[in-house]
């Protein structure tokens, strides 16, 4: 699993229940809390496993919550403001944004060569609603896109309704299988849609 | 038919000399612009006009520098060879732009359709462009999107190679640190020998060793023998000056490097000093102890010198101290 996750997760239990929660995760997932995992280098994939394991315990949130409190975290807290950024070129509307959901994987490799993310389909039903499936191996992404969309609707100022799967005892956030996602657009432009221009403020060399 | 020339986007407007309805060409290119067989400006996309207010009747080539062709002063030139062009607005901000010129099939006219190339992301911060200024079929977002990602990668990167070469300089730091005392250790004392050495500036090499220490060890443990060990070297910081160099080499051996130090009174009265401080009782772990320390100096001037011979120069003088018995500082014989 590459190492931005790891870090995501290690950011993620930071910024929501501080420094003394990521010690206990780590204890319980094993790790050294005090070894920042490194961005770029890529770790077994039960690393990645035992670090949302431990957590959802931690936290005392089931895993599905977890992952989708961490994709909400990544496009709404400031310390991810590039991820936030990024998912913006998008698209100019939400519903632009979610055409060019399919191309989210490649725009993510594009970014960052060795980062993976599995494909994702997007299908329009007749009643305007939305269907978006996400490919197995790692249902966990899933939930995190269902975070990602529920931020991002509030930050093109969309009201849309998400329908994630039942959590399935034998699947498990973390297992195998692919994800079913249902969304509906209840209103474009509910509130104003927070500011975003192409290019970032200039930076001091 | 400039006259009747609407600039909104999307209202009915007569046919350019281009063969395709103003809104449809706009659609395609709007960054694209008809100059009319004199140099004026008939038509502006868009997305130009956003850059420029007013394009429309001003002559092309009062609004734009052509870089290349270099000299291009005429609708001929812009459209010779393959119509490629470099070109940028005359006023501030100077914005660059490539472009392609083509000839239009009636009336000695040109279609230029211009793209900001490599400036664009000053481009867009300039002139607060947005995704609908670009064609749909225009690479532009991707650039920009691009742009940001490596950005943020980099900003990343660079983090982490502070954080790295922090831990580098610790653990180097750890290296070159005796771990009981704090003092240097011989690899680190070694290197500053061989530096002074190169530097080929006077300095002094003080060797010390402790007297009664073994007893210490012996009677009151090591752990008493460490106190000894932290109080003199607490003792050898204190008298240093900056630039100095206090080590520890091992057991109860010391040594001081002390650049720009050779007079041999002032390294009398250090070595004096050093030896009555560490006389001084010693509260360690519950008891009292008594050490003293012998001292041999050896004086560089600079020239020809050599690490290995200043060193066994400083020992044969510390010996002397220990067999003239003990508690003393002793010059070594000449200079090296």
């Amino acid at each position: 699993m590459h190492g931005l996750i790891n870090r995501a997760i290690q950011g993620f239990a930071i910024d929501t229940a501080g420094p003394d929660a990521w010690r206990r995760v780590a204890r319980e997932a094993a790790i050294d809390p005090n070894q920042p995992f490194m961005p770029l280098m890529v770790r077994n994939t039960p690393v990645t496993h035992r670090l949302l394991q431990a957590t959802s315990r931690v936290l005392e949130k089931p895993a599905p919550v977890v992952l989708e409190d961490l994709g909400t975290w990544l496009v709404a807290s400031r310390g991810t403001a590039p991820i936030r950024r990024l998912l913006r070129f998008g698209g100019e509307t939400f519903p632009d944004f979610l055409n060019s959901l399919e191309d989210l994987p490649g725009r993510a490799r594009l970014a960052v060569s060795g980062l993976h993310l599995p494909a994702i389909r997007l299908c329009q039903d007749r009643d305007g609603s939305y269907t978006i499936g996400v490919d197995a191996p790692h249902r966990g992404y899933g939930y995190v896109l269902c975070g990602i969309l529920r931020a991002l609707a509030d930050d093109y100022g969309t009201l849309a309704l998400l329908d994630p799967p039942p959590e399935e005892p034998d699947a498990g956030a973390f297992g195998a299988g692919s994800f079913h996602l249902g969304l509906t657009l209840i209103d474009v432009s509910f509130a104003e849609a927070r500011a975003f221009s192409l290019v970032g403020p200039e930076r001091g060399e | 038919m400039t006259a009747s020339r609407q600039s909104e986007f999307g209202k009915a407007r007569p046919a350019a000399p281009t063969g395709l309805a103003p809104e449809v060409l706009e659609r395609l290119m709007p960054m694209h612009l008809v100059v009319a067989a004199d140099g004026t400006i008939e038509q502006a996309g868009r997305t130009m006009t956003r850059l420029r207010a007013g394009l429309e009747g001003q002559s092309f080539f009062e609004v734009f520098d052509l870089r290349r062709p270099a000299g291009a002063c005429s609708v001929p030139d812009l459209v010779a060879g393959e119509g490629r062009l470099r070109l940028g607005f005359r006023d501030f901000p100077r914005t660059a732009f490539k472009a392609t010129a083509v000839p239009l099939p009636e009336g000695g006219g040109a279609l230029v359709n211009l793209s900001f190339g490599i400036s664009i992301v000053d481009a867009v911060r300039q002139y607060h462009l947005n995704a609908g200024d670009f064609a749909e079929t225009d690479l532009a977002i991707e650039m920009l999107y691009l742009v940001e990602a490596k950005h943020a990668v980099m900003s990343d990167a660079e983090r982490l190679t502070a954080q790295i070469y922090g831990a580098q300089q610790a653990a180097e730091e750890r290296a070159a640190t005796d771990a009981l005392t704090g003092l240097r250790n011989r690899r680190a004392l070694d290197d500053a020998l061989q530096t002074l050495v190169d530097g080929g500036r006077p300095f002094a090499v003080l060797q010390m060793d402790l007297d009664h220490f073994k007893a210490v060890n012996d009677t009151h443990g090591h752990a008493a023998g460490d106190d000894v060990l932290l109080r003199v070297a607490a003792i050898l910081s204190g008298q240093i000056r900056k630039g100095d160099i206090a080590a520890r080499l091992g057991g109860d051996e010391f040594c001081l490097l002390l650049p720009g130090t050779v007079d041999p009174d002032r390294l009398s009265a250090l070595g004096k000093t050093l030896i009555a401080r560490i006389e001084e009782p010693i509260r360690a772990g519950g008891v009292t102890c008594h050490v003293s320390a012998s001292i041999g100096v050896a004086v560089s001037q600079g020239t020809n010198a050599d690490p290995a011979s200043l060193l066994s120069r400083a020992d044969a003088a510390l010996y002397a101290s220990k067999h003239a018995g003990r508690g003393r500082c002793t010059f070594a014989e000449g200079e090296g």
